[in-house]
């Protein structure tokens, strides 16, 4: 049949045309010139998996690429998949490194150890600071001022106009119009709603029924997937607001309000008020690594209270392309942080972020 | 796609002029008969393997699994139920079929008895196109086009029918990403396939019925109602059913669309509210699900299978029937 | 309303009522368009489609009341649906339309050279390049896969239903075939996670993602080839006997080169189909910036999981690429959609 064969032979040619291409189709690295650091001290070669928590992947492509121009023939990839399935992609040995906001529970922490090998266990170590932001979509206003009972009303629905009193309570002299308060929320099982929840419900229970969890039962409001489904979401519905990661929200150029935390004053979010509300938090580490508790309801003036560590999950022996691995995460603990504070995150507080550069270093 | 008069091929089983049945006639026969056996077995097994999936996870549920309507397997106790989902999937989906469905069958008469014999085969082709469209392309154009486009036409429903719960909007109702929005999307999505089945019935109608009915000076609409409609009411309704195992079915366009939630609300105009689908929420659940939440997921996905299964099986006893009868007359 | 009442009213041969001709409907069809620019260049009433809308409205509310006056109710009811017959083709053209347009639109902007050949390997959060080279690879590999697998078995069976079965099997493969055209996607790529992915550990890859694919084809080319099959005229066959040639021999020497056309045509809308799928990939073959040309191991992107990743990344980056990617996807499946339209008119084998 000749049209049978006139459809083979196109068939052929696109295979064909695609096969000539013949290349992985990577992007070239390019020096990013806000990465300080140059020479190639603590390369390693070959090719490292990541994935797990979004909160974390903004920094951690940065790195990647960052560290692929200083190390040639290091290739990096890491996957915003969500903590859950980094922690599961870690223990079924899917990836070299699991990102997480959320420490592991007995059953992860098992599966970790046992993808270790025997006499090994999985350990979590900090890599970055963040904070959870309210990022809001609102014509005309530029800066917003908004208090833990005022963000638990809103998001419970007891509040429903952006000229509601108690927000114009938060922000006296402002202008503020009468839109309608979109909430939007994350459906999908998030870090990120467990550090929102904590805080409201450490800091004003009697209005946040809701309870303080990786996924709540949310009385109403609109919702999508990921911390970039939820910046998108509200970039596109006018009177809109969101918790995310504060560099979702300069990734989609939104403005993010101020918090009033337990000690009363007003606090814009950013690396120096990050790393002083982590200053307070509680290190354990009695399990062999370092996990941090951070104080919701801090009363330190100067500390944003929505802050919180995210963490590597990697084995403490037995890492597969161990070299690269620790090459990688030194770089992304000294050299790396410089990128941090452009991308919306913070440095680590010194003293964790030493231990973490300790710990890293015996990684094998 | 069609439900065609099956004209049953010539029986000579003995092939040839030699009596005896051959060895490659044997092997080829075993060959196909495992073919169909396999496809048998497939779906046995498509169903098997979901329910052993399945029943460890709903027996971890501390609560009903069809009764409630929260779903979070991964917390500490597991609580999960397709209660809204299931009410989402038949809400859209109805949405859906009472959109689509006089316009598929307008269209499939426009085919079959309105165009210009010329053009009636390119625009059945063309309205087909619909269905060759991938539906995340459709969900990408009904989040990032018509929702936006539509808040107007959602806000005129709210002010001048909200009087119907429908489409009341509420206090505190917002438009936008709504479950009217998402049901929109997959009528568009279905319209195709109920056109393309009711067309092929309407055609079934022998020529000489409507010209019998023309000759009596009927209209073209009396003609249709006398000579079409009876023959083809049962297939029709086939068609429908059809259309609507294709809304309970489809993913990815309403998740996307949709703001996901999981109410049991008839306000379907307010993105406040939104809703959800068994479908949109195993594809919006399914990354960050920790193994009990995976096989949560995979006992809805049972349930969808069950219910597309059961609506499909009765819309193609009801079209091939049909199809008979027309055929038939 | 009861047939035998409908048939008494029928005037019979020589009905001589006044009509309602083309011309005198486009003059009102004029007259409705040219009162209603007064009326919205006069009234509160505006915007563009609000004015489409309402002339449609209007022209339908007049001409069946002119109609009724004119020609009586049975005719004005006949234009009314005549008119509302028009308008669901309208209903079904004009999305059709916007979706092809808006995504060749918004397509153009990002699509070129440098977006068919990278991947999104190495970039950071902010940059913009990169493509969905990765992502055709993805598709081609699990496409093709898939067809390898579905079009021989869908043979058999179509082969098996036409020729071989009999009694209760055939039957019960035939139902079966039937509801599996029905089957979700995401159902099928649900049983490929839980029997292979998980089931027996084989974790994602794209040979996993055709095993979900071919669920999706199979109903179909089997339906198709069955079809197709049965139209091949009993002579062909007798006269192969007749030269001695077994069953087996006849099928495959002779039925089924003479359904081949048709059997392509079927197979191209099978591939058309699947080609589209997004919930089955998910589940089966995942999400990977980088490109990954096995066909069996490990995670590979194809084009509809791009752009799925791509929305949920919502960022107008995000969105130029993924516009860029259904553009690419919707070239591809209208190509095979065509292609396969237009062997069928070549096709010698119609059933009418």
């Amino acid at each position: 049949m000749k049209v049978m064969r006139t459809g083979q032979l196109a068939g052929l040619t696109l295979v064909g045309a695609l096969a000539l291409t013949a290349c992985s189709g990577n992007n070239t690295p390019t020096t990013n010139p806000s990465a300080s650091g140059t020479g190639t001290a603590g390369c390693a070669t070959g090719s490292l998996s990541g994935q797990g928590s979004t909160f974390q992947a903004n920094a951690e492509l940065q790195w990647a690429k960052d560290y692929a121009a200083k190390c040639a023939g290091a290739s990096v990839t890491y996957e915003g998949t969500g903590s859950g399935a980094g922690k599961t992609a870690f223990g079924n040995g899917t990836a070299e490194f699991g990102g997480t906001d959320s420490l592991p529970k007995p059953e992860e922490q098992a599966a970790a150890d046992k993808r270790c090998g025997t006499g090994n266990k999985g350990i979590v170590t900090p890599i970055v600071a963040g904070a959870v932001v309210l990022t809001y979509h609102l014509d005309g206003v530029a800066k917003l001022t908004l208090s833990a009972t005022t963000v638990a009303k809103i998001f419970e629905g007891t509040i429903t106009k952006w000229d509601d009193p108690a927000i114009k309570a938060d922000n006296a002299g402002a202008t503020l119009p009468s839109t309608t308060i979109v909430t939007v929320h994350r459906n999908d099982k998030s870090g990120t709603t467990n550090i929102f929840s904590s805080w409201l419900d450490k800091n004003d229970p009697a209005d946040w029924k809701l309870g303080a969890a990786e996924t709540l039962t949310w009385p109403g409001g609109q919702s999508a997937k990921g911390s970039d489904g939820v910046t998108g979401a509200v970039a596109g519905a006018k009177g809109g607001i969101t918790y995310t990661e504060l560099s979702f929200a300069k990734a989609q150029n939104l403005p993010v309000a101020d918090i009033k935390n337990a000690a009363g004053t007003t606090v814009t979010p950013n690396a120096t008020s990050v790393s002083a509300a982590l200053g307070t938090a509680t290190v354990d580490t009695s399990k062999g690594d370092i996990r941090i508790t951070p104080d919701y309801a801090t009363k330190t003036s100067a500390a944003y209270p929505l802050a919180a560590p995210s963490y590597v999950l990697t084995c403490d022996k037995g890492n597969k392309s161990a070299a690269l691995l620790k090459g990688y995460l030194t770089y992304a603990l000294t050299d790396g942080t410089a990128v941090l504070d452009g991308l919306g995150y913070a440095p680590l507080p010194d003293a964790i972020a030493t231990q973490a550069k300790t710990q890293v270093a015996t990684l094998s | 796609m069609t439900a065609s008069t099956e004209r049953p091929p010539p029986d000579l089983s003995g092939g040839g002029l030699g009596a005896t049945r051959r060895v490659g006639d044997r092997v080829f026969a075993a060959l196909t008969t495992g073919a169909g056996v396999l496809v048998l077995a497939l779906i046995v097994a498509i169903g098997a393997f979901l329910l052993t999936k399945a029943i460890p996870a709903v027996q971890k549920d501390s609560t009903n699994f069809f009764t409630t309507k929260l779903w979070q397997p991964d917390n500490d106790p597991s609580v999960f139920g397709i209660a809204a989902l299931v009410f989402g999937t038949l809400l859209s989906s109805i949405i859906a079929l009472v959109v689509a469905g006089p316009i598929a069958i307008g269209i499939a008469l426009y085919i079959s008895d309105y165009a210009p014999r010329r053009l009636a085969t390119p625009i059945g082709y063309l309205v087909d196109l619909l269905a060759a469209v991938p539906s995340v392309v459709y969900g990408l154009w009904g989040l990032l086009f018509l929702a936006p486009h539509s808040d107007k036409f959602q806000q005129f429903l709210s002010d001048h029918f909200g009087f119907i719960p429908l489409f009341d909007l509420g206090k505190n109702g917002v438009v936008g990403r709504s479950m009217m929005i998402a049901s929109l999307v997959l009528a568009i999505m279905i319209l195709p396939i109920v056109a393309a089945i009711s067309r092929e019935i309407f055609l079934q109608v022998p020529q000489a019925n409507r010209e019998a009915a023309l000759a009596l000076g009927a209209t073209k609409l009396e003609m249709i109602r006398l000579a079409v409609l009876p023959y083809s009411k049962s297939g029709v309704v086939g068609a429908l059913m059809l259309g609507l195992g294709r809304a309970l079915g489809e993913t990815i366009a309403v998740a996307l669309v949709l703001s996901l939630s999981y109410s049991t609300s008839f306000h379907i105009i307010d993105a406040n509210v939104g809703g959800n689908t068994i479908a949109a929420n195993i594809a919006s659940q399914y990354q960050a699900a920790e193994p009990l939440g995976q096989r949560a997921l995979i006992a809805s996905g049972l349930v969808l299978f069950v219910i597309t299964f059961a609506v499909n099986a009765l819309a193609r006893y009801v079209v091939t029937r049909s199809g008979k009868r027309a055929a038939a007359v | 309303m009861s047939a035998p009442s409908l048939l008494d009213q029928l005037p019979g041969l020589g009905d001589q009522a006044r009509r309602l001709h083309a011309p005198v409907r486009l003059a009102l069809l004029a007259l409705t368009v040219l009162v209603s620019l007064l009326l919205f260049a006069s009234t509160p009433l505006q915007g563009r489609v609000d004015f489409v809308v309402f002339v449609v409205i209007a022209f339908a509310l007049v001409q069946t009341g002119v109609s009724f006056a004119l020609e009586g109710r049975r005719h004005a009811l006949d234009r009314l649906v005549s008119l509302l017959v028009h308008l669901a083709l309208l209903a079904a053209v004009v999305p059709l339309v916007s979706v092809l347009s808006y995504t060749v639109y918004k397509g153009l902007k990002k699509l070129d050279g440098q977006f068919l050949t990278h991947n999104l390997t190495g970039l950071g959060p902010l940059d913009t390049n990169g493509g969905e080279y990765h992502a055709i690879i993805g598709t081609l590999e699990q496409v093709l896969m898939a067809t390898a697998i579905a079009v021989p078995l869908g043979l058999l069976v179509a082969i098996y239903i036409t020729e071989y079965g009999k009694g209760w099997l055939a039957a019960a493969v035939r139902f079966v075939i039937d509801v599996m055209t029905g089957i979700p996607s995401i159902v099928a790529g649900l049983f490929v996670f839980a029997f292979w992915v998980i089931g027996l550990h084989r974790g994602y890859s794209g040979l996993a993602a055709a095993f979900s694919l071919t669920i999706l084809m199979l109903p179909v080319v089997v339906r198709s080839s069955e079809e197709m099959i049965k139209l091949v005229p009993a002579e062909l066959r007798e006269a192969s006997y007749a030269l001695g040639l077994p069953k087996w021999k006849t099928i495959l020497r002779i039925v089924l080169p003479t359904a081949s056309a048709g059997i392509t045509t079927g197979t191209m809308l099978a591939v058309a189909r699947v080609t589209g799928e997004t919930a089955p990939l998910l589940l089966t073959s995942f999400i990977t910036p980088a490109t990954n040309t096995s066909p069996i191991a490990g995670k590979q992107t194809a084009i509809p999981t791009f752009i799925f990743s791509q929305i949920g990344l919502g960022r107008p980056a995000n969105y130029d690429r993924a516009w860029a990617a259904a553009l690419t996807l919707i070239i591809i499946v209208l190509v095979l959609y065509i292609s396969a339209r237009l062997l069928t008119r070549r096709n010698t084998l119609t059933r009418r």
